[in-house]
Parts: C-alpha cells; sequence; structure tokens
C-alpha cells in the first residue's frame, strides 16, 4: 500500500513536469530549448499566447510589426543535422509568422533576422548557417494587437541533437 | 525652392529615341537617366526595361531576384545631394510576385543617407509585405533619431490590383515623414495616409540618393517569389512640393 502510494506520487510528479512543458510560458527568459532529432521528435504542439511580450520596434530591424506576443525556442545547429525543412502550423485567433533570428542579434530586441517562415512557407535547413538561433513564433504584420492562438512546429530530421546536461555518478 | 530635382518617368525616356532598343520604343538601359544599376547574384537577377507602361505609355522597368538573400535589382538616381526634404513617388505593380505568405518581404525603395550614422546607412526604405488573404500592403521603415532608429508604419489597406501609386515626403525639418498611397487624383496635397515622427535625425546629413527595384528579400519571399517580377514606372523625386497625379 505504501509502494503504491509512492508510485503514484512520482507517476503524478511525472505527469506534472509533462504539462509544466506545455503550460509554462517559451520567453527569451526560458525558452523551449528546441533540438529534435533524427525522427523529428519533439514536435512543439503549444500556444504562443503565453509567449513573449511582443517587441515595441517589431521583428527584423522594423521588417515587421510585433502585434502580438511570441513562443520563443532556442535551436543550436550544426554540420550533422539532417533536417532539410521546418514546417508549421497556427489556428485560430491570428495569423502565424516565424522569425530565425541568431542569437547574437538578441531574442527579442529587433535585430536582423536570419531568414522567415510561416503557415505556408517551411525553413529550409539551406537558409540557416550553422549556430544558435531562436525560433520566434508570433502573430502576422497585420493582425491585431495582442493575436495569438495555437502553433505546432515540425522538423524533419535532426539539427541534430545536442547534449544539453550530463551527470557522472 | 518649387525645384524638380528629377522626373525619371521610363516613358520619357522612351520618346527620347535611345538606340538599341531591346523592347521597341523602349531604352535599352536605364543609364541614363539612372545613375546606375546593381544586380547581384544569383545569375536569374534581373532589372530590365519592357512594354507596357503603368501609366499608359509605351515601357516600364521590371525587377526580379533570384533565390538569394543578398539578391539585389535595383537602379540609383544621384541627383539628391544631403537633401533635408525629400518627396517621392513612384508607380508599382506586384501582381506578377502572387500572392503573400505572411512573412513575405521585400524592399522596393529606399533612400540613403550623406553619413551613415548608428550602424544605420539609410532614411527611408519602404517594403511589400503581407496583408490578411494573400494581399499585399506597403510598409514605410523610416530612420529616426532615438533608438532602435528605425519607425515603422504598415498600410491598413490592401495593395490594389494592377497599378498602385506611391509617394512619401521625409522632412528634417519638420521631424516627419508623411506617406500616401493611391491617393485621389490632383495636385493639391490631401491629408497623408500615415505620419511618422522621426525626431531629430540631422546626424544622417540629409538624404543623398534613391533606390528603386527589388532588394533585401525576407526568407520567405525568397523560397516563395524567386524570379517572379514587380514592375515600376513614373519615378519622381522633388524637394518640397507635393508631387500627385
Amino acid at each position: 500500500m505504501k509502494r503504491n502510494l509512492l508510485f503514484t506520487s512520482i507517476g503524478a510528479a511525472a505527469v506534472a513536469v509533462l504539462f509544466s512543458a506545455s503550460v509554462n510560458a517559451q520567453t527569451c527568459a526560458s525558452p523551449n530549448m528546441w533540438q529534435p532529432n533524427a525522427a523529428g521528435t519533439p514536435t512543439i504542439n503549444d500556444t504562443t499566447c503565453n509567449g513573449e511580450a511582443s517587441p515595441g520596434g517589431g521583428f527584423c530591424q522594423s521588417g515587421f510589426n510585433a502585434p502580438g506576443p511570441a513562443y520563443v525556442a532556442q535551436s543550436q545547429f550544426a554540420a550533422s543535422r539532417t533536417f532539410t525543412t521546418v514546417t508549421f502550423t497556427g489556428g485560430a485567433g491570428y495569423d502565424l509568422a516565424v522569425y530565425v533570428v541568431p542569437q547574437a542579434n538578441g531574442c527579442n530586441s529587433n535585430g536582423a533576422c536570419q531568414t522567415t517562415g510561416d503557415a505556408t512557407t517551411p525553413l529550409n535547413t539551406g537558409d540557416i548557417p550553422d549556430g544558435t538561433y531562436y525560433i520566434l513564433m508570433t502573430a502576422a504584420d497585420f493582425d491585431g494587437a495582442g493575436a495569438c492562438g495555437p502553433v505546432t512546429a515540425t522538423s524533419n530530421g535532426s539539427f541534430p541533437v545536442t547534449l544539453q546536461d550530463f551527470t557522472v555518478s | 525652392m518649387n525645384a524638380k530635382m528629377k522626373v525619371l518617368a521610363l516613358a520619357l525616356i522612351g520618346l527620347a529615341g535611345y538606340a538599341g532598343s531591346a523592347v521597341a520604343g523602349c531604352p535599352s538601359s536605364p543609364v541614363p537617366p539612372w545613375s546606375s544599376t546593381s544586380v547581384l547574384p544569383p545569375s536569374t537577377s534581373s532589372f530590365q526595361i519592357a512594354a507596357g507602361g503603368l501609366d499608359g505609355s509605351a515601357c516600364k522597368s521590371t525587377s526580379s531576384l533570384g533565390p538569394s538573400l543578398t539578391a539585389s535589382a535595383t537602379v540609383r538616381d544621384d541627383t539628391p545631394n544631403a537633401e533635408p526634404r525629400y518627396r517621392f513617388q513612384f508607380l508599382v505593380d506586384g501582381d506578377a510576385l502572387g500572392t503573400f505568405s505572411t512573412t513575405d518581404s521585400v524592399v522596393v525603395f529606399s533612400a540613403p543617407a550623406t553619413t551613415a550614422t548608428n550602424g544605420v546607412p539609410r532614411l527611408l526604405r519602404v517594403s511589400l509585405v503581407a496583408g490578411p488573404g494573400g494581399a499585399k500592403r506597403i510598409r514605410f521603415i523610416a530612420t529616426c533619431g532615438s533608438a532602435p532608429f528605425t519607425c515603422a508604419q504598415s498600410s491598413t489597406v490592401d495593395l490594389l490590383a494592377g497599378t498602385n501609386r506611391v509617394e512619401g515626403d521625409y522632412d528634417t525639418g519638420a521631424q516627419t515623414f508623411r506617406w500616401w498611397i493611391n491617393a485621389a487624383a490632383g495636385t493639391t496635397e490631401p491629408a497623408a495616409d500615415g505620419t511618422i515622427a522621426i525626431g531629430d535625425v540631422s546626424a544622417w546629413g540629409g538624404v543623398d540618393a534613391g533606390v528603386l527595384g527589388l532588394v533585401a528579400p525576407s526568407g520567405s519571399f525568397k523560397n516563395n517569389h524567386a524570379t517572379q517580377p514587380a514592375s515600376f514606372d513614373t519615378f519622381d523625386s522633388r524637394r518640397t512640393t507635393y508631387i500627385g497625379s
């Protein structure tokens, strides 16, 4: 009985951790460190509504308005990558826009973009040199203030997977 | 002060009767009256003179980009000389670009500054951007005097199918950039469609050139619209007076 209770507690904790991945805001301070494997796992299936507040100056050196919050992923791309495209879907409430910004240009500071994508335009591997980038998923230039909604991002391969942390015991 | 800096209407060039025209009745090159052209790789980037002016005249120019983020197909007018006030107008037809996805964007006009300041070499960029449902709109990105040194507005009205008339007035004295899109016919200045406060931009030293044509595509534009042309015609720039039609 005691052991069952312990397992139940562990299970509940695991479920809580799983849920936290989608409930927590993915912001510049705590981006989704997204490194899909060769099978494209994990995908992103979340919302932009809890993301980073829109920068006043816009995106891509003011090339686009920033009317809504942005879901922030951070990814490292290297030569051993296997992906060729990353595709996106948006949903009700807004029109999805995706801005890929080199880490050196800042997460949400209207820095120059490397490339862009949207619900009908995938990111292409040839447009993203090796390096670390923020992938900002947000509302389109023409959307109303505060526009946001669901977003999915799916890679057809790895960026590649990188080792984020390990412990020797 | 009512001086007209230059009228660069391709139709007028065609009537002047240049030899070696690639298109009957049209000049073979945009230089002159433009000062220079800049067509950057890939080789499928192109700035050409074509038949069928947007203003009913014989000729227009077309600009298209090959599939590269650094592609360019522009012409440059070096007539402006540290201009504290710069008015411009051009006709643009983006129909051959097809529908726009939400992050499609490409610069169609820019006004380089006399002195690059704070890492910004220009005083104005005008871009084609997306509107709802695949439509196109115009975005004005004016250099302004305080960080981040760009102040922008997008039109809230979609461009018309076919020819659209774009006019702007960058005025360092009044510290404003004003713009009109498809203003009512006439040469009496109507209320601007939009105004951007630019603050003190004296450090840039005024407008020193005008650059017309496609450059600086977004990644989406590069992937969706390579080699598709935009058409331009009837460029005009002045110091003070409204241009109109």
